[in-house]
Order: C-alpha cells, then sequence, then structure tokens
C-alpha cells in the first residue's frame, strides 16, 4: 500500500479513537459528551499523530528506537514521491506541487472576489460569505508565500549548491513536508464546515465566538509552523556543516544565504504564532481567559504575539525571493554580484529588524501610545537593510552584459514591482498617515505588491531558472515570456488602481463599497481575470515542456554554482565525488577567478 | 549513507556526532522561543501580578527534586563514557524516578490549585498552560530516557559511541533549565 493511504487511515483511526476518548470522557465526567470543540480537537491530535506514525515515522524512527530492524522507504518512479522519500529533491517536488496546487486553488478563491467586487451592491456573496472567501484565499496564499520558496527551492537547491549529498537529516526533512498534508486537508474542509470569516489574521474576540471553522484555521496554523520549525533546524544544520570543501561563508551562493537568515527567522519567531493559536484554541474549548474579554483576558496581548511572528514571517515570504532574484541577476548580467558582502549584511540587517517591528500592524489598535514612535522608528529604519539589497541588485545590473530570458525578465519585473512595495510600504510605516489608510484598499495595494509583485514574482523567476535542472526538459521561452509580459502588466493594472481605491475610501475585508468606485473596481476586475488567465499559459508550458519538451543539458544558462555541475535532472547523492570548490560563485569575467568548483568524476 | 560512492568530507571538518548535536541545539532554542512566549504573555498581560494563595513551598522542593535529576543524569552520561553500563542504567533509573516523583508533585500541585486558582482567569490560564507544556516536555523526556534504557539493555552504547544518551542527557538539562524559568516567571516574580 502507498504510504499516503497507510498514513490516511492511522490518520482517521486517530481521529476517531482521539475523539471518542474525549466525548467517553465528557461523559464520565456529566458533561455533553459530543461538542464539536474539545472532540474535534483531541481527536485531531490522534489523527496527525496517526497520520505520521502510518505515512513513515513508525517505519523510519519507531522501529529503530524500540530495537528493531527500520524499514526505510524504497521506490522508483512517481512512487516516490508518494511516501516518506528522504531524497531532498524528491521533497522539494513534493513541496512544489502541494504549494503551486494551493496557490492556483487560492488563485480561483481571488477571482471570485473579484467577480464579487466588479461592481458595487451584493452580486454572487453575502458579506459572511465574501469575507469567509477573502479569509481562506489570504490564508492559503500566506502559507504559500511563506513555505513555497524554501520548501521547494531550499531542500532542492541548498545541498546542491553547497555541494552536499543531502541535507543534514534527511528523515526529518521528509517529516517537514508530511506535516503538511493534515493542515492541507482541515483547509480544504473548512468551507464545508462554515469556514471562518477573520482574516488570516484570527483576532480575537471575533476569533473565539465565531463559527466552528475557525478552529480549522487555527489547528492549520498551528501545523504549519511545526513544519516550519523542523524544516529550519535542517536548513542551519545543514549550511553550517555540510558545505563542500572551499565553500567558505564568503564563496556561499545568495540564495543559500537568504534561506539561511530565513531559517533564523523560522526556527524562533513561530513558537510564538503557535502558542497564539494554541490560546484561542484553549479560549474556545477550555474556557480558559487568555483573549477572551468576557472572562478579563485581554485581546490586544494576542496581536503582540501574533505579529511577533508575523510581522518576520513576512520577511521569510520576501527574502528567499531577494535570494533568488539575486542570483538570477547575477548569472543572467554575467558580473559578479554587486556589493556581496553587503547584501548579506542587509539579510542579517532586516533578519535582526525583523524582530522589533511588529507592533507597527497596530497602530490603531489602541496599544499604549508610548510604544507608537518607537516602533515607526524601527520601521523606517528596516529599509536602511532593504535599501543595501536593492543596491547591491542595481549594481550588479549597471553594465552587465543582460540576457533577457525568462526567469531575468520575472526578476526585473519582481526588482520593479517591489520598488513601488516598499515606497507604498513608507506611508503605512508614517503613524500619521497610517491612522488614515489603515484598513484600506491602500494596504490590500502595498501587500500585493511586496508579496505578490516581490515574493511570487521571485517564485516565478525560480521556477523558470531552475525548471530545467528539477524536471530535465526546457519549456517554450517564447510562452514564458509571454505569459511574463501578461502576468506583469496585469499584476500592475490590478494593483495600482487599488491603492488609488484605498485613497478614496474603500475598506478592506468588506463586499462592498460606494458606488462611485464602481468604474475604477470593473477595470481591476476584468484586469485580475486576465491575470489569472496568464497562468494557464504557464501551466501549458509546464505540462507540455515536462511531457514532450527538449531535454535539457546539464547548464542551459551557463552558470557557475555548482547545482549547474551536474546532470539535470541530479542523481540520487548529487555529485559522483565530493566537489572542491575553488572560487566565489559569481566571478564572471574575473580574469584569474578559473571555475567556481572542481567535481571529480571519479573519487 | 551507505550505498555511497565516497566519504563525505565538509568544509570546518564537521564529523557525523557534530553535526547531530548542533541539531539539537536548534531545537533546543526554538522549544525555548515557546517558553519565552508563554513568559511574555505572562509578563506582557498580568505583569508581576500572582494570586496570593501560590504554593511556593511545594514548588522550591520540586526544583530541588529536578535539580537532582540533572546531577544523576549527568552521572548517567559519565558513566557510559567511561564505559559503565551498569553504572549507566542505574543512573537512567534513577533520573526517571525523580522525574516521575515530580510530576507526582505536579499533580498533587494542580489538584490544589483547580481549587485555589481559577482557570477560567488569566493569571489561571497561563499558569495551567506553562506549568502543562512543562509537564508534557517533561514526560516526552521520560519516554526519551526509557527508549535510551531500553537500548542501553542491549547494548547500544560504547565508550566512544553513546550519542543516544548524551541527547537524552542534553534534552533533559533543557526540561529542568525551562523549570527554573517558570519557577521564577510564575511564582516568584
Amino acid at each position: 500500500m502507498l504510504p499516503v493511504f497507510r498514513g490516511l487511515m492511522w490518520g482517521v483511526i486517530g481521529f476517531l479513537i482521539g475523539g471518542g476518548l474525549t466525548a467517553l470522557i465528557r461523559g464520565v465526567l456529566g458533561l455533553e459528551p459530543w461538542v464539536f470543540g474539545s472532540v474535534f480537537l483531541v481527536g485531531y491530535l490522534f489523527g496527525l499523530a496517526g497520520w505520521l506514525l502510518g505515512v513513515g515515522v513508525w517505519d523510519t524512527w519507531m522501529r529503530e528506537f524500540l530495537g528493531l530492524e527500520p524499514r526505510p522507504y524504497q521506490a522508483e518512479g512517481w512512487r516516490r514521491y508518494f511516501g516518506f522519500t528522504t531524497d531532498h529533491k524528491v521533497i522539494g517536488i513534493q513541496y512544489g506541487a502541494t504549494f503551486l496546487g494551493m496557490f492556483f486553488l487560492a488563485g480561483l478563491l481571488a477571482m471570485m472576489m473579484r467577480i464579487e467586487l466588479m461592481q458595487p451592491g451584493r452580486d454572487i456573496f453575502n458579506f459572511a460569505q465574501y469575507n469567509r472567501v477573502m479569509s481562506l484565499h489570504g490564508f492559503l496564499m500566506v502559507l504559500v508565500a511563506v513555505t513555497a520558496i524554501p520548501g521547494m527551492f531550499g531542500n532542492y537547491f541548498v545541498p546542491l549548491m553547497i555541494g552536499a549529498e543531502d541535507m543534514a537529516f534527511p528523515r526529518m526533512n521528509a517529516l517537514s513536508f508530511w506535516i503538511w498534508p493534515p493542515a492541507a486537508i482541515l483547509l480544504l474542509l473548512s468551507p464545508f464546515f462554515g469556514g471562518w470569516d477573520s482574516g488570516w489574521t484570527g483576532y480575537p474576540p471575533l476569533a473565539l465566538t465565531n463559527d466552528p471553522g475557525q478552529m480549522f484555521y487555527n489547528l492549520a496554523f498551528f501545523t504549519g509552523g511545526l513544519s516550519s520549525v523542523v524544516g529550519s533546524i535542517n536548513f542551519l544544520t545543514t549550511i553550517i556543516t555540510m558545505r563542500a570543501p572551499g565553500m567558505t561563508w564568503g564563496r556561499l551562493p545568495i540564495f543559500v544565504w537568504s534561506i539561511f537568515m530565513t531559517s533564523i527567522m523560522s526556527l524562533t519567531a513561530t513558537q510564538f504564532v503557535g502558542v497564539a493559536m494554541l490560546m484561542t484554541v484553549l479560549d474556545r474549548v477550555a474556557n480558559t481567559a487568555f483573549f477572551d474579554p468576557a472572562r478579563g483576558g485581554y485581546p490586544l496581548i494576542y496581536q503582540h504575539i501574533f505579529w511577533f511572528y508575523s510581522h518576520p514571517a513576512v520577511y521569510v515570504m520576501m527574502m528567499p525571493a531577494w535570494g533568488i532574484m539575486l542570483e538570477v541577476l547575477a548569472h543572467f548580467a554575467r558580473k559578479p554580484l554587486f556589493a556581496y558582502k553587503w547584501a548579506v549584511a542587509g539579510f542579517g540587517g532586516v533578519t535582526a529588524l525583523s524582530f522589533a517591528v511588529w507592533a507597527h500592524h497596530m497602530f490603531t489598535s489602541g496599544m499604549p501610545e508610548t510604544l507608537h514612535v518607537p516602533f515607526m522608528a524601527t520601521t523606517e529604519s528596516i529599509s536602511v537593510p532593504t535599501g543595501l539589497i536593492f543596491l547591491s541588485a542595481l549594481g550588479t545590473l549597471w553594465q552587465g552584459k543582460l540576457r533577457f530570458k525568462t526567469p531575468m525578465l520575472f526578476a526585473l519585473g519582481g526588482l520593479f514591482n517591489f520598488l513601488i512595495g516598499g515606497i507604498t510600504g513608507v506611508f503605512n510605516s508614517d503613524l500619521p498617515a497610517d491612522v488614515h489608510l489603515h484598513d484600506t484598499f491602500w494596504v490590500v495595494s502595498h501587500f500585493h505588491y511586496t508579496i505578490v509583485g516581490g515574493a511570487i514574482f521571485g517564485l516565478f523567476a525560480g521556477i523558470y531558472y531552475w525548471y530545467p535542472k528539477m524536471v530535465g526538459r526546457m519549456y517554450s521561452e517564447r510562452l514564458g515570456r509571454l505569459h511574463f509580459w501578461l502576468m506583469f502588466i496585469f499584476f500592475n493594472l490590478v494593483f495600482l488602481p487599488m491603492a488609488w481605491l484605498g485613497l478614496h475610501g474603500m475598506n478592506r475585508r468588506i463586499g462592498d463599497y460606494p458606488p462611485e468606485l464602481g468604474g475604477v473596481n470593473a477595470f481591476v476586475s476584468i484586469s485580475a481575470f486576465i491575470l489569472g488567465a496568464s497562468f494557464l499559459i504557464f501551466l501549458y508550458n509546464m505540462v507540455m515542456a515536462w511531457a514532450r519538451g527538449p531535454v535539457a543539458e546539464a547548464n542551459p544558462w551557463g552558470a557557475r554554482t555548482l547545482e549547474w555541475a551536474t546532470s539535470s535532472p541530479p542523481p540520487v547523492h548529487n555529485f559522483p565525488a565530493v566537489p572542491q570548490v575553488l572560487s566565489g560563485p559569481y566571478d564572471y569575467g574575473v580574469p584569474e577567478a578559473g571555475v567556481h568548483a572542481a567535481v571529480p568524476v571519479e573519487s | 549513507m551507505s550505498g555511497h560512492s565516497h566519504e563525505a568530507v565538509y568544509e570546518g571538518g564537521y564529523t557525523r556526532l557534530q553535526i547531530n548535536r548542533m541539531g539539537l541545539w536548534f531545537f533546543i532554542i526554538s522549544e525555548a522561543f515557546l517558553f519565552l512566549a508563554l513568559h511574555a504573555y505572562r509578563l506582557l498581560a498580568l505583569g508581576t501580578f500572582k494570586p496570593e494563595n501560590l504554593n511556593i513551598t511545594l514548588a522550591g522542593v520540586m526544583t530541588i527534586v529536578l535539580l537532582l535529576s540533572s546531577l544523576t543524569v549527568h552521572r548517567a552520561e559519565k558513566a557510559i563514557a567511561h564505559g559503565d553500563t551498569r553504572g549507566l542504567l542505574r543512573y537512567l533509573l534513577l533520573t526517571m524516578g525523580l522525574g516521575v516523583a515530580f510530576l507526582a508533585l505536579m499533580g498533587y500541585e494542580w489538584s490544589i490549585a483547580f481549587r485555589e486558582i481559577n482557570p477560567s482567569s488569566p493569571y489561571g490560564s497561563i499558569f495551567f498552560l506553562t506549568t502543562g507544556s512543562h509537564a508534557l516536555h517533561l514526560l516526552s523526556g521520560l519516554f526519551i530516557l526509557a527508549l535510551v534504557y531500553l537500548a542501553a539493555r542491549r547494548g547500544a552504547y560504547q565508550p566512544e559511541d553513546h550519542w543516544g544518551v548524551t541527547a537524552g542527557a542534553l534534552y533533559w538539562h533543557f526540561v529542568d533549565v525551562v523549570w527554573l524559568s517558570v519557577f521564577l516567571i510564575l511564582y516568584l516574580v
């Protein structure tokens, strides 16, 4: 039996046992046995444990702990992708398929929102339904933005780029992926249980009093956080200890640096959102009083704990995309990455400051006013390290021999979009402006410019850059460029007018707006449909290339870094022998540099 | 890494043991942030408020029991480093005994606290969640030490190769240090 099905079976059995036991205990204690909250909570926890044991934890770990012979999952071909496979390249593709699926699903939800907003008044949803669709769209997209790049490209390319044969803890790597399916199942089921209407932020007191669907959000967030922690332990240890001989910190590809800094944030801050979710669930099912004002609790503290994770999380979304963009810019400008050390310092500075800016999400929340100015100052100062990264990108382009291939177009487009995202952000961080901009479509425009315009454009730059390496076949460059221009133009036509809409009083998280904004909204909606349709070209291109594209060479871009020094796709342990790193990864046109790394054919 | 054509060598010369140790340390750092978040709620929401009837003496006794168990688990690790498997088994049992004693005291403490501290108040909520999270970590520590004990009985550990014992002991020390922070933040502050 495929491990996926065994995991599902044990997951369902675990759910029934956990839920049944809870109902039984409640009955014995004289309480009403079948209440949704605690029965579902305990059932889910047992189900999660059952799923993990069934899908591979029992075979690979528990048997070893108990002194039995472990039974690692061994399979060939497509079956590798449906079990507890420890090869980092398989795990990267598992992440990629899962999160691209979630991306397109969440994109369809966005299309539904734009249908509703196309003209004033209520069309296809009532206000409650609109907010549920918006919440599911937002949360799915947040999960995609946080996880897709580290999960897909981090797992696939960090070991390759540092010249290692796998991650430091391959079994834990498989675990970090297989934690995700229960969270995905929760989110897919949530609409059938009424969904939830609190947005992706889940603020109490609303999150304590609304429909039980809210718990699907809490538990999915908690589960995803678990995976983030496991994954970041693995990335940090791998990058520190498993670099090939000669791969000093100063020769580390910039994408690896971005994953390293990202992992520092995921490792630590994620625990805070886990605690926020846990406390909310306990307030709902166990009558605790953490955030419930009716019992003397403190709803505002939720926002502090939540944003202590969720602001670093926006850099978790952005930084790996920056890594990909700088990587692509250097290889396609045929120049050394400009101010490499300053770019790394920029990543470090953003990481450090990201822990000290969270309350800028709370300027209008009624927190103590003494916090306003310090958080405004830290927030505005984060543009300094961000500026270092941006200048590194611009300096790399300066007098380069630019090759405008699809990945390069996406990197340049991301650079442009992020500039607008950064400039609109200055107004949000500025206290007097933010009081007026808060909760308007201006903010929607701002964070879509940074996260979609920056992080998702970076994701697609990565997909077009590494696709030949991962799949071993080449896509159509013509369709790739067509996708880029449609996506770039219509992305801007969707989100630039949204800033104007926000300034003219259109609120976010409400399925209606003043009638005089109808014309611009119709324009935005039509642009959004074309933006959505552009992904059909992407899908067609990728599927056709996978099925019958021309076979890709080992190094189609003539890039220097190590992932291109092995076949496409790479063999199981990546390199025939340990690579020796001899010079920097981006020393294009540096006369004395020689090759980046020598890979001996046979040891 | 069986079936691998070359012996892996890394920049910095890290060994498998060092890699394992680093992974465990990152896990411990992450878990420390879990308790940091719980303490942050306590201090942000409640400042230094605490109810009158906290049993600080009992918590002090529990602290001593747990500190003793850190000592015994350290002795266990030293025993196997000198090839003394019987000493290892003896000290592991002692450690687990102290751990169980701590949990028993904690259960007694909870049975009183349920009557005296309202769990549906902010302090009661954070009190039960923090001590409960710690107890859950201690329980998982007991589970790990039990697995180590079973493996030690099979003779799985040698003086030069006993990563399982080291890992279990390191985690146990961490759970102890967490209790010290819990004692400080919930009872003493």
